[in-house]
């Protein structure tokens, strides 16, 4: 039986099929690979290191379940991973706010009262502060396209949305996020 | 979607340049995966790891038995002590026709083997 040493190229796919013929390093390899994104992910969704490293468990644990059904082709680990994690992270909101965040409005650009935290003289704390601000769909699409620099086409299958619609999110998502820092470029390090 | 809300959402290149210049110090910022994550993810692979695929390898019986008889010299052994009781069954059936089941064993060996046993020597020299 083939180990894997995590230091190649070996492609997912082909990694998932050896964990589903009983290949424990194959594991290991996909296990380095995939539990940062996936961790990542739920905590910029959440901002709370704990519940992001259990979405992130369990992420992985529905890809080992689904090892031995996996079909090749149809879809790339990771993008299925992204997927279940934003689902998980979706679930864990809705609970937190015991809402659906189906029916909840998005909030209007330029919503009064609602304060973004800058720390002063950090500059990427101001950016964090006003993407928790922004409307789930928002932040999502916004995090995978700037922040895990995924294309479109693939935040959209992530999404289940057109990429027509990842396009108005990043839109709406960046115009929010530029009016909640304007005024504050001085005080950022940038020139007005 | 109207132009003039289309126009209002679009950024300017200073804003862009802001904002791509904060993406990218973000991006930076990222979660290592800590021992204890990593030790559970794989705990988890473990336990569900689907049973191995191919079973494991199991000899057949001819090997094994010819394994169990001593190996190609037993297996000769065998197959000429068999085709000498053939042939003692059917040429030679009168020679040990006289002898009774239930009597000593010697009588059997003696009869067989013996010298005077003429037929044996005739098979013998002209095949």
């Amino acid at each position: 039986m083939m180990a894997f040493d995590g230091s190649g190229d070996v492609r997912d796919e082909t990694l998932l099929a050896a964990y589903a013929g009983g290949d424990q390093s194959a594991a290991r390899v996909l296990t380095l690979r995939h539990t940062g994104p996936c961790l990542n992910l739920a905590f910029r969704m959440l901002s709370d290191r704990g519940e992001a490293e259990d979405v992130a468990q369990e992420a992985m644990l529905r890809l080992w379940k689904i090892a031995p059904d996996w079909r090749a082709g149809e879809a790339k680990i990771s993008t299925w991973l992204y997927r279940v994690t934003r689902n998980l992270c979706t679930d864990r909101l809705r609970k937190r706010r015991n809402i659906g965040l189906d029916e909840a409005p998005e909030p209007a650009d330029d919503t009064p009262g609602v304060e973004v935290r800058m720390m002063e003289g950090d500059r990427h704390d101001a950016l964090q502060a006003a993407l928790e601000t922004l409307p789930d769909r928002q932040k999502l699409a916004i995090t995978l396209r700037h922040l895990e620099e995924l294309g479109n086409p693939e935040i959209a299958s992530i999404m289940e949305i057109s990429v027509e619609a990842v396009e108005s999110l990043l839109s709406r998502g960046k115009r929010t996020l530029a009016n909640r820092l304007a005024g504050r470029s001085s005080e950022l390090g940038y020139q007005s | 979607m109207t132009k003039n809300h289309e126009d209002h959402e679009k950024l300017t290149r200073a804003e862009t340049e802001v904002l791509d210049d904060l993406f990218a110090g973000l991006r930076e910022r990222r979660l290592d995966i800590s021992p204890d994550l990593a030790g559970r993810v794989l705990a988890d692979a473990f336990e569900a790891s689907p049973a191995p695929s191919i079973p494991p390898v199991r000899s057949s019986l001819l090997p094994r038995l010819a394994k169990a008889l001593g190996g190609w010299r037993g297996g000769v052994a065998l197959a000429s002590s068999a085709m000498l009781g053939v042939w003692v069954g059917y040429a030679n059936a009168d020679l040990v026709s006289g002898v009774d089941p239930f009597s000593d064993g010697d009588v059997v060996t003696e009869t067989l083997f013996d010298p005077s046993a003429t037929r044996f020597d005739e098979y013998i020299l002209e095949g």
